[in-house]
């Protein structure tokens, strides 16, 4: 009998491996107290809000500086950010941080400055990419900039190496804004990596512009 | 009877055996090894370990193999039965029985980690807390009835009750305090959400599935609610999909019910609070050297603080906590990070130190013994050959 | 049937091994630097540089950056001098001109230029191009690159992956070719600012960085001589713009990152752009400026005085104590010294079975222990380069390996003096410094990484790595050795010799036990250190498999042997088979899901581990064959 008995118990694990998950029956077991959330779903979604809404991550961020200058302007400075004196025909230039390879500026061109897909192909043009036709501009990401949906372009000039290795080749990111009588440009450029990581920053910049005096 | 008895047991405990299972477990490491050039390490691992039996397609050529679970079932009894009952005991096979005994506890420990073990993801921001996890694969659909405050009484329908119905069929649920019924069908382990016109569609969407991710951890579900509220001809129909912006909303007899498809959650018996992320890069590169998680973790009204990184996690109340990841992907200085950590409930989880402390002393002993004869025999021919 | 002697078994070992070797036995090391002075090369080799993620040697990185483009160590000049890494550093950066028509870009195929519009029927399919002849189709180089690089590195054809790689070294040949543009360069000083200047018109950059903030002061007041101020202060920006080839300037204290160095570009903008830069970090650029402007004896004199700078900048988070010794350590080269040994001693085994005799034997023992002793020195120093255990890359499994394999061959053949195990102990020596040499030059890139987060842990590398690598060590000792039983079986070495067998029998037999207690610690160990890292003691990782695999074939082996199933003979097939195993765990899996098609490294590695699997096949094949001869013989 000894052996049958250890046999019985060394097999029951394979006696185990038979019988799956047992199936749940119709009726909820689990019931659960939820406190109130911090914030809340507002009542009332239509399936349009549901699957459409889409996910606002890039918040704007606390910001130390703010400024104005000739051309109008206002802005809040993301965190960490440093203006540069200022330069000939640049409403502004940034860097991230004092040491940063990236630099963001903003310059303000007369009339519609060759339009918006000129612009945007002269840019992808920059760093050696093919040029996008009116529906490929179309096609670009928005964001509001000065009450405006702007074209925000993300260009990667750089490239990685075989080990994985970020060359410090360029990155760019731009925001081609036309206004009624001039065009606004914000744009960043560095390396890739680093403008890669400065864009929720960038964008958070771009949104903080704001018109002085209703010009 | 007896006779028979022996028998059997000198076959599960032989040698041949023994190969074959090896000889099974090695093919199977192979096939593993070699299948994750082509699908997801969960789908290698369902195919392996899913079944009894599976058939591998080799080029084409289909080769019937057993499956992982069964050969480890059968090589634990034929440890057991050949490499400890069976063995002659004595000071030469001392060795081997101490190490047959450190394999069939590491044996033993995979078996209870697959049975009983719990594992999945927790994310915290900087400053936030949390007393529940989440689980990597599995759902689970949540009708909660809201009350004025915000405040909610859920009542969950598990993974268990809508895993298999993907191939059409329905699970019905229902609870006595729920003025309607659940019934469950169309559940896509990964899908997109599409516009649909008509028929096709429920409110203007509809489903469709799509591949499994590479990493099953990636997967999104989907599946389809009606609710059958009593007196109503037709049923309110709604699809959840789990990145759905909110859950789904509705009133029945003045109450207001909301139905959402979320990760199935666990909870802890402790409050994690992260105070802290930390993340060193190799300089110049994008490389990260190490990151860190500075928590606080409170139960029954007592804080202890803790320090989480790769390779050291944290150990209480029978959960492991690890560092597993952080985020946003990019951040600059100055962003708020969050980091995302490992939660794991195994109650073998200190076995294979002990097994392989066991395991090692064994051989060690086994083979020492066996170097020492040899040395000693060397030794005496080599002076009876001076003499 | 003809049955070869140990004699011609002798010669033929050594025709081989000499065949195999030839091409790294040219003497293409240390190749006397014509014009620098020594003190020059001495101090511009010991300069601090930050490389991916290590604070190195200049020497270090100009070896492999030209190791990568040129695959070599040195190179050729047009006038046919050879010249070290260093002095071709400096040669490219006090002579840029010159090295824009060094031929040292390797193209491993023509197709690639062919790409960039610049293939040329009259060269070789494999050939070294200038910067020079290069530089036309930049752009289109670039272009193409760009493109290439957004595909996933292995879904990349050949050509376009050679073409990623020629567009990175152009772009560092030529970033490196105008590091120091602007220590050449004066700028020009406005009227209005020259009294700041002793009251000289042109003035060096580093003058000019100096009196950043004064300047920076000026151009943000309206007054007279802002406007001045700002443009010198762009000028000295846009003339450094292009000194970013190397990070030689020490972090600023104040940095954000206080570990990152800064390229003499970097240290230009924080300057002109208000950062606070110390003195000791324009130091280093005014001393760059100095080994320009250097003619001749001077020179020396110079850069020992640009290495005191670099080692004086502000600051306790400068750690270069280690450098001196990294540099003297390359200037030992062990592994490459140990390799000539280990042939040597080998030739003398050779020797010593077409005529044995004790004294060669002796000489074979003492020029083993001497290359070991050496291996063992490179792999210790390399330790305490890295603060880490010998193992924490795939190249440097290769070298414990080696060390590993002849240290217990050695042990083997003090027990049982059979002068098998002394014969194959400068075999696997010079085998794997050969392999360690070819991945060096494939891998073209700095042997000393920096670890990715989760190997961070010395108590891990120290453990399970080391155990994982040992029993390797041990598998592929027991194939050798199995090797030995079939192969001498089956071409009739010391037929009726049974006592030499049942010797090599016992080695294979004890190697395989002792791989497994290793194997099993040290899977079980990986098993461990991932259920720390991630929380699952077994993920199936493909390297965690492969030595799953070992140990399985090894549990077989020795299950087959108590139970009958497998004698002597049938122990040493079953070994070479476990070498097989072991190649595949540790070379083989790093192959899964890249395409069968690339050059360079995974190229190199995917031929090497077809020659080796056809030739194991081919020993199998032969020694089953015989095997069953030998049966049918003994039968009838």
């Amino acid at each position: 009998m000894r052996p049958g008995g250890l046999l019985f118990i060394v097999l029951l694990p394979l006696t185990a491996i038979g019988c799956g998950r047992s199936g749940v029956g119709p009726t909820i077991g689990d019931v659960r107290e939820r406190p109130a959330l911090e914030d809340p779903v507002p009542w009332g979604l239509t399936s349009r809000q549901r699957f459409e809404g889409g996910h606002h991550g890039a918040v704007a961020h606390g910001s130390t500086g703010s400024a104005e200058n000739s051309a109008g302007l206002s802005w809040t400075l993301p965190k960490g950010w440093v203006a540069l004196p200022s330069q000939e025909m640049r409403v502004v230039s940034i860097r991230p941080d004092p040491t940063s390879e990236a630099e963001c500026y903003v310059t303000v061109l007369r009339g519609a400055a060759g339009g918006i897909t000129a612009n945007v192909n002269r840019w992808r043009e920059q760093m050696g990419l093919e040029a996008l036709d009116e529906e490929g501009v179309k096609a670009l990401p928005t964001i509001p900039v000065l009450g405006r949906d702007c074209v925000l372009v993300e260009l990667a000039g750089s490239f990685t190496d075989m080990d994985g290795q970020t060359e410090a080749g360029a990155g760019m990111l731009g925001v081609v804004c036309p206004r009624t009588s001039d065009t606004l440009f914000v744009k960043m450029t560095g390396p890739a990596a680093v403008v890669r990581a400065e864009r929720a920053r960038f964008e958070a910049f771009c949104r903080s512009l704001e018109e002085q005096g209703g010009r | 009877m007896r006779f028979g008895v022996d028998r059997g047991l000198r076959i599960l405990g032989s040698f041949g055996l023994a190969l074959v299972l090896l000889g099974l477990l090695w093919i199977l490491t192979l096939v593993g090894t070699f299948e994750q050039a082509r699908m997801s390490l969960y789908a290698v691992q369902e195919q392996i370990f899913g079944s009894a039996f599976f058939v591998y397609d080799l080029g084409g050529v289909p080769i019937p193999l057993p499956g992982a679970y069964l050969v480890l079932a059968l090589l634990f009894v034929n440890l057991l039965v050949g490499g400890m009952l069976r063995l002659r005991k004595g000071s030469s096979t001392w060795g081997i029985l101490v190490t047959h005994v450190g394999i069939a506890m590491l044996l033993v420990g995979g078996f209870v980690e697959e049975r009983w073990s719990t594992k999945g993801r927790l994310t915290l921001h900087e400053g936030d807390s949390a007393a529940q996890f989440v689980s990597f694969y599995e759902w689970e659909v949540v009708v909660a009835e809201l009350r004025d405050d915000d405040s909610a009484r859920e009542y969950v329908v598990p993974h268990s009750a809508f895993a298999d119905l993907g191939d059409g069929g329905t699970h019905r649920a229902r609870h006595a305090e729920l003025p309607f019924e659940l019934v469950l069908s169309g559940y896509h382990r990964n899908c997109d959400i599409r516009r649909a016109s008509g028929e096709d569609g429920i409110d203007g969407y509809t489903l469709t599935p799509r591949a499994p991710e590479a990493k099953a951890e990636m997967d999104i579900a989907g599946l389809r609610v009606d609710l059958e509220v009593a007196g109503e001809a037709a049923p309110r129909r709604a699809l959840l999909w789990a990145l759905q912006g909110g859950p789904y909303q509705t009133v029945v007899e003045g109450r207001r019910f909301e139905v959402d498809l979320r990760r199935r959650s666990y909870e802890l018996p402790f409050r994690v609070h992260l105070r802290r992320f930390e993340r060193a890069m190799h300089p110049g590169t994008g490389m990260a050297s190490r990151f860190s998680s500075y928590v606080s973790r409170v139960q029954d009204g007592v804080l202890v603080d803790a320090h989480i990184t790769m390779n050291e996690p944290m150990r209480h109340a029978g959960f492991t906590i690890y560092q597993t990841g952080w985020g946003p992907e990019g951040a600059g200085p100055g962003e708020r990070l969050f980091s995302t950590f490992s939660v794991v409930e195994n109650p073998s989880d200190r076995l294979p130190i002990v097994a392989c402390v066991v395991i090692a002393v064994g051989l060690l002993w086994h083979f020492g013994r066996r170097l020492r004869l040899h040395l000693g025999a060397q030794a005496r021919r080599a002076s009876g050959a001076a003499a | 049937m003809i049955v070869p002697s140990a004699r011609i078994l002798g010669l033929l070992a050594l025709t081989l091994l000499v065949v195999a070797l030839a091409p790294t036995l040219r003497a293409e090391r240390e190749a006397a630097p014509a014009e620098w002075p020594d003190a020059a090369l001495d101090a511009v080799a010991r300069m601090p540089v930050q490389a991916e993620g290590r604070t190195k040697p200049l020497s270090t990185w100009a070896a492999y950056t030209l190791l990568r483009m040129n695959h070599r160590r040195t190179i050729e000049t047009p006038d046919g001098s050879r010249r070290s890494a260093t002095a071709w550093l400096l040669d490219a950066w006090l002579r840029p001109d010159a090295v824009r028509s060094y031929r040292m870009l390797l193209v491993a195929d023509g197709a690639v230029l062919d790409a960039v519009g610049l293939g040329d029927k009259r060269r070789k399919k494999r050939d070294r191009y200038t910067l020079a002849e290069l530089l036309p189709a930049r752009e289109r180089l670039q272009r193409l690159a760009h493109e290439y690089a957004a595909i996933d590195a292995k879904q990349r054809s050949p050509v376009q992956t050679g073409v990623v790689k020629l567009a990175h070294d152009v772009t560092q040949l030529e970033w490196l070719t105008s590091f120091l543009d602007f220590a050449r360069r004066q700028l020009e000083v406005p009227d209005a600012l020259r009294s700041r200047f002793d009251g000289q018109s042109r003035v060096p950059v580093s003058a000019v960085l100096r009196q950043a903030p004064d300047l920076l002061a000026l151009a943000g007041h309206g007054e007279e001589g802002a406007a001045a101020a700002r443009s010198l202060l762009q000028a000295a920006a846009a003339a450094t713009a292009s000194a970013r080839a190397l990070a030689i300037v020490p972090p600023l204290p104040d940095a954000t990152d206080a570990s990152r160095w800064l390229t003499p570009a970097v240290v230009a903008q924080a300057a002109t752009s208000g950062a606070r830069v110390p003195d000791g970090h324009l130091d280093v650029l005014a001393g760059l400026e100095a080994l320009v402007a250097a003619e001749g004896a001077s020179l020396g004199a110079r850069a020992a005085d640009l290495l005191q700078r670099t080692h004086d900048v502000e600051g306790d988070h400068v750690d270069i104590s280690k450098l001196d010794l990294e540099v003297s350590l390359a200037r030992l080269d062990p592994f490459f010294k140990s390799l000539w040994l280990f042939v040597l001693a080998f030739l003398l085994v050779a020797a010593s079975w077409l005529k044995p005799n004790r004294w060669l034997i002796r000489a074979v023992w003492s020029l083993a222990l001497a290359a070991l002793a050496l291996t063992v020195y490179g792999i210790v120093v390399r330790c305490v380069l890295r603060g880490r255990p010998p193992v924490s890359t795939l190249y440097e499994t290769v070298l414990f390996i080696t060390a590993f394999c002849v240290l217990a061959a050695l042990v083997v053949e003090r027990m049982n003096r059979q002068r098998i195990a002394l014969a194959l102990a400068p075999l696997l020596g010079a085998l794997g410094l050969f392999l360690a040499q070819r991945y060096e030059v494939l891998k073209g890139e700095d042997t000393m990484p920096q670890l990715v987060a989760v190997l961070d842990t010395n108590f891990w590398l120290a453990t399970h790595v080391t155990c994982i690598t040992i029993g390797y060590a041990t598998g592929l000792l027991a194939a050798a050795l199995g090797h030995v039983y079939v192969l001498g079986q089956v071409f009739g070495l010391r037929r009726n010799d049974a006592a030499f067998y049942r010797s090599i029998g016992r080695m294979v037999y004890g190697m395989v036990c002792f791989g497994l207690i290793f194997g099993v610690v040290g899977t079980i160990l990986g098993g461990i250190w991932a259920n720390e890292s991630w929380g699952r003691f077994w993920g199936w990782d493909p390297k965690e498999n492969g030595a799953l695999l070992i140990v399985l074939t090894e549990l077989m082996i020795l299950h087959a042997r108590m139970g009958g199933y497998l004698k002597a003979y049938g122990i040493a097939m079953a070994s070479i088979f476990l070498g097989g195993v072991v190649a595949f765990s540790w070379w083989g899996v790093n192959l899964l899901g890249i395409g069968l098609h690339s050059y360079g490294f995974t190229d190199g590695v995917m031929d090497g581990l077809r020659v080796f699997y056809a030739f194991e096949l081919a020993v199998l094949m032969t020694g089953a064959a015989w095997w069953f001869q030998a049966r049918r013989v003994a039968t009838s």
